[in-house]
């Protein structure tokens, strides 16, 4: 008798962990998950601040960062992913860039609202939405069709009407619309597109991550002189290498 | 007995499948210098080592798998070998599919676990052919014992024949063509089995049928490069088309057109430049983009090209008229040249078919640079045609890739060691100069490495104090080295300054250098690359050790991995005191290296060791006391010793062969060849002198190991400007005497554990083949380490181990004799 009350009693609560893991509001976790991340995103800056010359992300790139939802620029097979401090991949070589990344580059391009962003490579779309909620009107340009499509619907799904995208050669970036405050240009090749230096407003700011697909061996800052003469700071050399990507 | 009733009979008597077993031979080796073609197209390397590691798992794999099945085997052998050889002409094709439905991704195996799952899956399934092959060999072997001396000599003659076409193959054929011309071969080898082995030749030929049937319309493409190289990445751009691709020994040539969106490349670009390049065409080897095709027949579109970092030798004080431009890829610089007023160009290229893109195909983009009067195009490795040649040139520029991720680190190249350096500046005019283009990384690498072996040359030519010969400056993401026989002068750093200053380019280092002028248009933190520039000159008693260190050893031809710029003694001391920084520091390909060895590790214990394990302690024979431990250290040394020694001259070889894929035929056909035929004459000698002939033989491969060592760079220097038939031939006339003697001691001990251990004769087998499996994964890492005469070395010494392990005494050995010898020994 004892014994069927024990094997009863071990039937009914493990029966009732599951029911609870199962009711359980699955947000809950997804938000712990994207809290982890930041705030590791955060600590790694803290740490970082005599390379970066800053110690924190502003609050305004603080709260983009948050808000845009990262798991839905990552493809289906790969979302238990998306709130991991580390690339992904995303189809045809390509990869999202590690959440760290997208902060240094988003805090380096010092955006205000209504400044004109243009962003050479769409890739995901992921950094076009951070730069989008910080009240960029972004234009961007992917070379991959089936990207560009995807970043699109699903720019388009969450609302982000103030980034402008098409498929095309970004090389001579967006003549309509230029001159821009800001450009991110994640698809660099061997060296930086003239004509795209001559786009930048003289005070704007230009960033670059460099290196293989996934271990980026600097972020580069370019931005232009009294003369209009180009310069470049490299952030994040040596001691550092975060794994980052969009191509 | 009547005629024709013998005639029947002897018609239904299996006979030995001779003429099947050299073609399944000539296939296999065919296919493993395949593979390496293959690993170069679909991933980032040709990965030589990790093609001989997966044949020998195979091997390895078989003979425990016919020590295990092999009775019952025996008793269906028709059906046995068939099915084997059918299924390694499918397998050959299938596996190099479903290896690259893997979709392994190296570079991201620093982070991602499962790549290792992905990488282990890959090389398992690439194993399965040479698994089959070796069944077909080993169980015609076993069978047919009388005719074992037929049987193996047909067997090196079938992979000496492999080598040979494969060899024709890849000059003509594309990796498709060969993937399916080894799948007919394999199963023509099916039906000349099935026919000497009596067995149902009709439904060997309708089952080869279906299969090639089935696996020709299977996969439309067989070798596909991976979504992550560089071409797969240009065909997924809008607009991209290929427009061309050309197979020849030195790779696969591929042209991507694209009108809509260029592939435009100007490496080096000054940040300050308003021109860029005209072009549509990018060129791809094996997968690989080298560069773009500029159109050079708008004047206008040669602009950017004064705007480069290559372009700071023109605007020098000196007057260049003949130039050298080594490895031309897609001629950027012969045209720079050119466009300068040079007179005379030397384009070379080990490529062939770069020149007929160039010359042939593309030639209205670019005619000037397939004028000849203009430029004189040699078709051969950099090293080889400066070592023939006795001309003096004004110039000699050289580019230098590598892989931003360090994909490429154990890549093997003798065209910028401290010994390349020094033959080009013999080649230069007293106020000539060597210019060296490459990416910059951080941490510094590939640059501070070839100033210090720049430096390094300039001690060796005589000149004791080369900092005054030198000058670096770096631009965007790349740097350049100029070099001089003589002092650079005032001039000439006043007009180093000056293009610097014009174009922004900053100073790495010249001979005046100040720190107040360095660091000021491409801005680090802190000025590292002058710091560890001026740490260098000052010599090396103030280098810094760790990573530092590592990254500025010179190259040379011993260790010739210049895009690799950590040891493992620093990484593995990184990693013990937990510092964070220590995978910036680590290349992508040598990690990658490193986890092959591991899977390859794991899988020959596996698949060798454990089952043969299992089944062997079972068994009720013990083998005489001390012989265990003898077999054990014998054969392993013999594994490991053999294939260091192969896959070092496969490294060495391919400075006087000029490219991988001719060291690898012929050193692989030439160890297969010789030294099978050192172990067939092994075998027909007696047993009683055992010791003494592997002591002969210890001694032979000693003496002839380290002459080699000592004297082979100054020999084969001298032949470095014989053609490539004459060098091949040389080269299997140079390895013949050292193969022949590498071939005995295998046999010798053998046909000892014969007579005295039979029950140990298995596991010297396996024991072989699963350090054969991992000493040739592991020689590249060692060579990285210690460089190719440490390797040689260590072969070296496991072969004079031999004699003192004592395993050919075992007759002499009191205890053996009490140990009753069991029914089947001779």
């Amino acid at each position: 008798m004892p014994k069927t009350l024990f094997v009863s009693a071990a039937g009914f609560f493990l029966t009732w962990v599951f029911a609870c893991a199962a009711i359980a509001d699955p947000d809950s976790s997804e938000e712990a998950a994207k809290r982890h991340l930041w705030a590791d995103v955060e600590s790694q800056i803290d740490s970082l601040s005599l390379e970066l010359g800053f110690d924190s992300l502003s609050p305004a790139v603080r709260e983009s960062l948050r808000e845009v939802p990262r798991v839905q620029f990552i493809p289906r097979d790969r979302r238990h992913l998306a709130h991991e401090n580390r690339p992904v991949p995303i189809g045809f070589g390509q990869t999202i860039s590690q959440p760290l990344i997208v902060a240094l580059m988003t805090e380096l391009l010092d955006i205000q609202p209504g400044d004109r962003v243009f962003e050479l490579g769409t890739g995901s779309g992921y950094q076009a939405a951070v730069l989008a909620e910080l009240g960029a009107e972004v234009h961007s340009v992917e070379i991959i069709p089936e990207l560009a499509e995807r970043a699109r619907a699903t720019l388009d799904r969450l609302g982000y009407e103030n980034v402008h995208t098409r498929i095309g050669d970004g090389y001579f970036g967006w003549p309509e619309v230029a001159p821009f405050d800001a450009i991110v240009v994640t698809a660099a090749g061997d060296h930086i597109p003239p004509p795209l230096l001559r786009q930048l407003k003289p005070d704007g700011r230009m960033v670059i991550p460099v290196g293989g697909r996934y271990a980026a061996q600097k972020l580069v800052l370019v931005t232009l002189d009294e003369q209009g003469r180009a310069r470049t700071r490299e952030i994040l050399p040596v001691t550092f290498v975060p794994l980052t990507g969009d191509r | 007995m009547p005629l024709y009733h013998r005639a029947l009979s002897s018609d239904l008597v299996p006979r030995a499948p001779l003429a099947s077993v050299a073609l399944i031979s000539a296939t296999a080796l065919a296919y493993e210098v395949l593979l390496t073609r293959i690993f170069a197209i679909v991933h980032w390397h040709h990965l030589i080592a990790i093609a001989i590691s997966l044949a020998l798992l195979g091997y390895g794999a078989s003979g425990t798998f016919l020590v295990l099945a092999g009775n019952r085997l025996q008793r269906h052998l028709g059906v046995a070998y068939v099915v084997n050889a059918i299924g390694f002409a499918a397998s050959a094709v299938v596996c190099v599919v479903l290896a690259q439905d893997v979709n392994l991704d190296p570079e991201a195996l620093a982070w991602e676990p499962s790549e290792i799952a992905r990488l282990a899956v890959a090389f398992l399934v690439l194993m399965v052919p040479f698994f089959a092959a070796a069944n077909c060999i080993g169980m015609a072997l076993w069978h047919f014992q009388r005719e074992i001396p037929r049987l193996y000599g047909l067997d090196l003659l079938g992979a000496g024949i492999g080598a040979l076409l494969i060899l024709l193959g890849l000059s003509r054929l594309s990796p498709d063509t060969l993937l399916l011309t080894c799948m007919a071969a394999g199963l023509i080898a099916a039906l000349l089995g099935a026919r000497a082995l009596r067995w149902h030749l009709g439904a060997t030929a309708l089952t080869s049928a279906a299969v090639a049937v089935a696996v020709m319309t299977w996969s439309p493409q067989l070798v596909v490069p991976s979504a992550h190289k560089d071409l797969s990445r240009a065909l997924a751009v809008h607009g991209a088309s290929l427009d061309s691709t050309m197979h020849g020994v030195a790779g696969s040539v591929s042209v991507v057109r694209n009108a809509a969106i260029p592939p435009r490349s100007a490496p080096g670009l000054s940040l300050q430049s308003s021109a860029f390049p005209k072009q549509e065409h990018a060129v791809f080897v094996n997968g690989d983009r080298i560069g773009a095709l500029a159109d050079y027949s708008d004047e206008a579109a040669t602009d950017y090209l004064a705007d480069l970092l290559s372009a700071l030798p023109y605007v020098l004080p000196i007057n260049i008229e003949r130039v050298a431009v080594l490895n031309v890829g897609t001629g950027l610089r012969v045209q720079q040249a050119l466009q300068y007023g040079a007179r005379q160009v030397v384009a070379v290229e080990p490529n062939p078919q770069l020149r007929e893109v160039l010359c042939t195909h593309y030639r209205p983009l670019h005619q000037a640079l397939c004028d000849p009067t203009a430029v004189q195009w040699q078709v051969q490795s950099a090293r080889t045609f400066i070592a023939r040649s006795e001309e003096r040139f004004d110039l000699i520029s050289l580019a230098v890739d590598a892989e931003p991720s360090g994909l490429d680190a154990m890549a093997v190249g003798y065209a910028s060691t401290t010994e390349a350096m020094s033959l080009y500046l013999s080649r230069l005019r007293p106020m000539g100069l060597l210019s060296l283009v490459g990416p910059t990384r951080m941490p510094p690498r590939l640059s501070l490495r070839l100033l210090n072996t720049a430096r390094q040359a300039l001690l060796a030519s005589g000149i004791d104090s080369p900092s005054d010969h030198i000058a670096m400056l770096r631009g965007w993401q790349r740097f350049i080295l100029v070099v001089s026989p003589a002092p650079l002068g005032a001039a000439r750093l006043e007009a180093i300054r000056r293009f610097a200053s014009t174009l922004a380019f900053d100073l790495i280092w010249l001979p005046d250098i100040e720190a107040a002028e360095v660091n000021q248009f491409q801005r680090l933190s802190a000025p590292l690359f002058y710091e560890e520039a001026v740490q260098m000159m000052r010599g090396s008693a103030s280098i810094s050790g760790g990573f530092s260190r590592s990254r500025r050893q010179p190259v040379t031809d011993d260790r010739p991995f210049p895009a690799l710029s950590a040891r493992w003694s620093q990484i593995v001391g990184a990693l013990a005191a937990g510092s964070p920084a220590v995978w910036a520091q680590v290349d992508t390909g040598w990690l990658v290296s490193v986890a092959i060895l591991g899977v390859v590790t794991v899988a020959a214990l596996v698949l060798i060791i454990v089952p043969l394990a299992f089944v062997q302690l079972g068994r009720r024979q013990r083998p005489p006391p001390g012989a265990s431990v003898r077999t054990l250290i014998y054969f392993a040394l013999i594994g490991g010793g053999f294939l260091m020694m192969e896959i070092a001259w496969i490294q060495q070889l391919q400075l006087f062969l000029g490219h991988p894929v001719y060291a690898t035929t012929v050193v692989l056909a030439a160890f297969l060849a010789f030294a099978g035929l050192g172990s067939l004459w092994s075998q027909t000698r007696s047993v009683e002198s055992t010791h003494r002939r592997l002591v002969l033989a210890v001694v032979a491969i000693v003496v002839l190991g380290l002459l080699y060592l000592l004297l082979l760079p100054d020999w084969l220097a001298m032949l470095a400007e014989r053609p490539i038939g004459q060098r091949i031939l040389v080269t299997g006339v140079m390895l013949a005497p050292l193969a022949f003697a590498m071939g005995t001691p295998f046999p010798i001990a053998l046909s000892m554990l014969g007579r005295y251990a039979p029950m140990l004769t298995p596991w010297a087998w396996g024991i072989n083949g699963c350090v054969s499996v991992i000493a040739a994964a592991s020689t590249p890492l060692v060579a990285s380490e210690l460089g190719f005469s440490g390797v040689m070395l260590i072969a070296l010494t496991t072969y004079v181990l031999l004699p003192w392990v004592g395993l050919t005494k075992l007759r002499n050995d009191p205890r053996v004799a009490t140990v009753p010898r069991p029914a089947s020994s001779r």
